[in-house]
């Protein structure tokens, strides 16, 4: 019997859960490892259905997660029949052509990103020139003209636009100095601008109405252009989404072409007033939408917090965490709820789907790193089930613009907005795509016996399979077509599930919707840099891709339905080559935090002044916090002096996040956006290259003596740089790229990564753990 | 009385001085090196079998040479007694000492000078922060960490130059430059 790849890693994760059962049976109280008798035990008997059903052997025993010895015997089974039997398998990779091509296909809108881009420099020059003009041509223009340019150049475009709302005006203004001097035409010009005055106005109460909901939810660290971003963003899918809306309204061309490429076209300060009029009953309905969106979320918020505020269980805190998690997962079951309605499903079979998501939406807060209780979770859970969402949909009349709203309000859009540097660099992302992916594979496999939500799944896969196949002129959609012809739709499909929300662009009822979802996709599921296992030769056009989409979707003139179009494409290629090559390590729980708790660092001492990244400072000290409660550790890390900590550029041609460098010097990248515990991992990590050079406490002796060298070798799997995986636990030589080296001061590093930060997953490495305990709990020399 | 005592003084001073320096400078440039009462270059596979008795296990290491593994201290890393196949003889031993003691390189550094060359080792030693510092006129390499002394493994091989060292023993070592670190 051979275990395939998919049996191995849903034995991980599985194998996981059970560690975290063993942990929080040994300390109840430690929140790291909460246990919820009902939820979790559901997820982990639906594991067991799937080695039940699907894995041969079979486990002999029953599923009871009430005693004892079946966790035993499920782990026994799982490590025995399922880990120890697998055989790591050759990457299952596109064919070179086909990477090719569809890099090819992304190079062409990098070149588009990167002329839009080459716009920016000529800005600070643009606006000189506007101060220059306006002081050539106030004299000349009557003082009511020159106030409506100053109301469309503030008010309006700064609102579209802020940063080519000057050059805008000043083209408008080159436009108005040419006629100037003829009355009609001033008076022309002034007519024009009046009659648009009333809808720029509407037009920045919408935008006003979308930012502040923005501000609402994400988080604090966000920035102002960020938000002014995601407002427009939405706004223009809105209009995009209008475009294809069922009421037959129409978007104009030149409206469209002027709400997306703002920053090109020339038309719409000038033209704007003429645009908005042509569409004005469209226009207020958006507008109106947004008002109603923006009433019912609050309704929403008021609903739940009364829902919840009658569970005499939940006080302070926990009504608190019930709350947010009530909020965070909302998004995630309306899509799902939404969808489940259109397709006619049942009552019993839109609450199956709704709970679904909602533990999607959990997997995701626990990836974001928040550490809500089961109870909190639980809570938010019964909350919501009552919630009647059809009531909300039906009053709201468009539940697209208020997911559009919802979905926006994720943090991620931040990041998916703001840099483009963070889809290269986090690390723990694989981790949970791989999860969320298998999660997925894993519903479609043990409910494909019927029910609604395979059948949704099955459904978005065949529209994305529509668009695939019917794109012959694209190798990319031609292989991935012919995967799923070639019976690996499963694989196919987990990507797609993971971008279901694109998926439906090909569906103009759910136009907004789509745009959005596409948007709500986690930059993570882009992030390929993380793909282990696939080889040197893929990794970069991967990344670049991921660059590629992420520069696309940072830029307002990128944006456009052949960019989200490609999106689930992109998830569903990137999927593919994971759950073909890559494997899985355990999920990390960690905390939030709203600012720099006081407290000791240890050695660590942080060049404030290099970062440019305030939460990454922060995560990074609360990171160094962490470590220096390790006592013994910290005090025989900190015999060797301080540890500087600085940010730096990326360097060329160096991999991660952070780097060591003699004597003791850790440089962290610019860009690199951890959440807590990815940022405790990071730091954890370099700081055992410091503990290890020099070797002053022999881990090097120790690690070889433990027989973690040698041909019996394996490393630990959450290091990603291994070319060839952990098992064979080599990386690149610089001076030889033909001949791989050994990596085992890496390994070494990441012995004591995980023992700080990722326990759970050490636990199962004996000889690993054995190095770890040395090092943690004897103060002394070895 | 008092003039002879100085004299003395000074003659012993001076011995003294003469004494220390000597010892200092001068290194055995032909001790012949042995593990175990081996003779290595000159004891057969014989001679190795009767002293030390049957190995844990041999095997081919290359086309020529044929590795004895024997216990030590560790399970993961016996000693190895490498008997070259055309005269049978023994040509390399690495005697695993997995010590922890800080400085203890300093003490054959101070028995044989400055090594010749510091090389690294064919196996993950290397990545471990080990160094081959070789004494070829001694015969003798000692596999360490520079930074802080701790030696991993002694090699005894018969006296030569560092040329016919990286000839002879080119299937064991290796060049090694730290690679980047992330």
């Amino acid at each position: 019997m051979t275990i395939d790849l998919a049996a191995y890693r849903f034995a991980v994760i599985t194998r996981d859960i059970i560690y975290r059962w063993e942990r929080h049976q040994e300390n109840p109280s430690d929140l790291r490892f909460s246990w919820d008798q009902q939820l979790d035990s559901q997820s982990l008997e639906t594991f067991f259905n799937y080695f039940k059903s699907q894995v041969t052997p079979h486990p002999d025993f029953n599923f009871n997660p009430t005693q004892p010895e079946f966790f035993q015997s499920f782990k026994d089974f799982l490590q025995g029949e399922v880990i120890d039997n697998y055989n790591e398998v050759v990457a299952n990779l596109p064919p070179a052509d086909v990477m090719a091509a569809f890099d090819n296909e992304l190079a062409r809108r990098t070149t588009e990103v990167s002329a839009a881009e080459k716009i920016q420099p000529t800005l600070a020059q643009a606006r000189v020139e506007l101060f220059k003009r306006l002081d050539g041509l106030v004299s000349q223009l009557d003082s009511k003209t020159t106030e409506l340019l100053t109301t469309v150049s503030i008010e309006a475009l700064g609102k579209l636009d802020p940063q080519t709302a000057l050059q805008q005006t000043a083209q408008t203004i080159s436009e108005v100095s040419k006629t100037v001097g003829q009355a009609a035409s001033t008076e022309t010009l002034v007519t024009i601008l009046e009659s648009a005055a009333p809808y720029l106005q509407q037009t920045s109460e919408a935008f006003t109405a979308v930012a502040k909901t923005i501000e609402d939810r994400l988080e604090g660290s966000a920035t102002q252009p960020a938000k002014d971003r995601a407002a427009r963003l939405v706004t223009t899918a809105a209009f995009l989404g209008e475009k294809h809306a069922p009421t037959g309204l129409a978007v104009t061309p030149q409206l469209e072409a002027g709400l997306i490429t703002a920053t090109q076209s020339p038309h719409l300060a000038s033209q704007v007033g003429q645009l908005l009029a042509d569409n004005q009953l469209q226009f207020n309905q958006l507008i109106g939408q947004f008002h109603r969106a923006s009433a019912q979320e609050k309704l929403f918020d008021q609903k739940i917090l009364k829902e919840l505020s009658l569970n005499p269980n939940l006080t302070g805190e926990a009504l608190n965490q019930s709350f947010q998690i009530a909020r965070y997962v909302t998004p995630f079951v309306m899509v799902g709820h939404s969808l489940a309605q259109e397709k006619g499903a049942s009552s019993a079979e839109v609450r199956k789907i709704d709970e679904f998501m909602a533990r999607i939406g959990y997997f995701d807060a626990l990836e974001k790193g928040y550490n809500i209780r089961a109870s909190a979770r639980a809570a938010a859970q019964q909350a919501l089930q009552k919630f009647d969402f059809a009531s909300m949909f039906n009053s709201m009349g468009n539940v697209q613009t208020f997911y559009a709203l919802r979905g926006t309000s994720s943090a991620r859009l931040q990041a998916f907005l703001t840099d483009i540097q963070s889809l290269e660099t986090s690390q723990f992302n694989l981790q949970t795509i791989t999860a969320r992916a298998g999660d997925l594979s894993l519903s479609l496999t043990t409910t494909s016996g019927g029910g609604t939500l395979p059948t949704t799944l099955k459904e978005m896969g065949q529209q994305v399979s529509q668009v695939i196949i019917t794109n012959p002129a694209h190798s990319t959609l031609v292989w991935l077509g012919s995967q799923i012809r070639g019976g690996k739709w499963k694989n196919v499909l987990a990507g797609i599930g993971m971008g279901s929300m694109a998926s439906f662009i090909v569906n103009p009822v759910t136009g907004v919707a789509a745009g959005i979802g596409a948007l709500f996709i986690p930059t993570h599921y882009l992030t390929i840099e993380s793909t282990l296992g696939t080889g040197r030769k893929v990794r970069p056009a991967l990344a670049k891709v991921g660059r590629t989409f992420l520069a696309v979707a940072g830029s307002v003139t990128g944006v456009s339905f052949g960019f989200f179009l490609l999106i689930p494409i992109l998830v569903a290629l990137i999927l593919f080559i994971i759950n073909n090559s890559a494997y899985i390590v355990p999920q990390a729980v960690g905390t939030i935090s709203d600012g720099i708790v006081p407290g000791d660092t240890g050695c660590f001492e942080f060049n404030t002044a290099s970062f440019t990244n305030p939460s990454l400072l922060q995560n990074l000290i609360r990171a160094a916090q962490t470590i220096s409660t390790y006592t013994c550790y910290n005090q025989k890390l900190c015999s060797g002096g301080k540890i500087t900590v600085r940010e730096i550029p990326k360097p060329v041609g160096w991999y991660g996040f952070a780097r060591f460098s003699r004597p003791r010097l850790i440089e962290v990248y610019k860009g690199y956006q951890p959440n807590p515990q990815e940022a405790l991992y990071t730091l954890a990590h370099e700081s055992g290259h410091v503990f290890t050079v020099p070797d002053t406490y022999s881990v090097g002796t120790q690690y070889a003596s433990l027989g973690l060298s040698g041909s019996d070798r394996t490393c630990l799997p959450t290091y990603q740089f291994y070319i060839n995986g952990p098992a064979d636990c080599r990386i690149i030589n610089p001076n030889n790229p033909d001949q791989p080296i050994t990596g085992q001061f890496e390994d070494e590093a990441e012995t004591i990564a995980d023992y700080i930060s990722n326990l759970s997953l050490l636990s199962n490495y004996s000889n690993h753990l054995q190095l770890a305990k040395s090092i943690f709990e004897s103060c002394g020399f070895p | 009385m008092k003039t002879k005592i100085i004299a003395i003084l000074v003659v012993v001073s001076l011995a003294s001085l003469v004494y220390l320096f000597f010892r200092t400078r001068s290194h055995p440039t032909s001790i012949s090196p042995s593990f175990k009462n081996l003779q290595v270059g000159t004891d057969t596979k014989n001679d190795v079998l009767s002293k030390m008795g049957s190995p844990l296990s041999s095997s081919l290491s290359s086309s020529d040479r044929e590795k004895l593994d024997y216990s030590s201290q560790n399970q993961y890393w016996p000693h190895q007694v490498y008997i070259q196949t055309q005269n049978q003889k023994a040509t390399l031993v690495k005697e695993r000492l997995l010590h922890t003691v800080l400085g203890e390189l300093k003490n054959y550094i101070d028995k044989y000078g400055p090594p010749e060359a510091v090389l690294a080792s064919n196996d993950d030693l290397p990545a471990l922060g080990f160094r081959l510092h070789v004494f070829t006129a001694a015969g003798v390499a000692i596999n360490a960490n520079p930074d802080t002394g701790v030696v991993f493994e002694i090699w005894y091989f018969p006296p030569m130059t560092l040329a016919k060292f990286q000839t002879q023993y080119t299937s064991e070592i290796t060049t090694w430059t730290q690679p980047q670190t992330f």
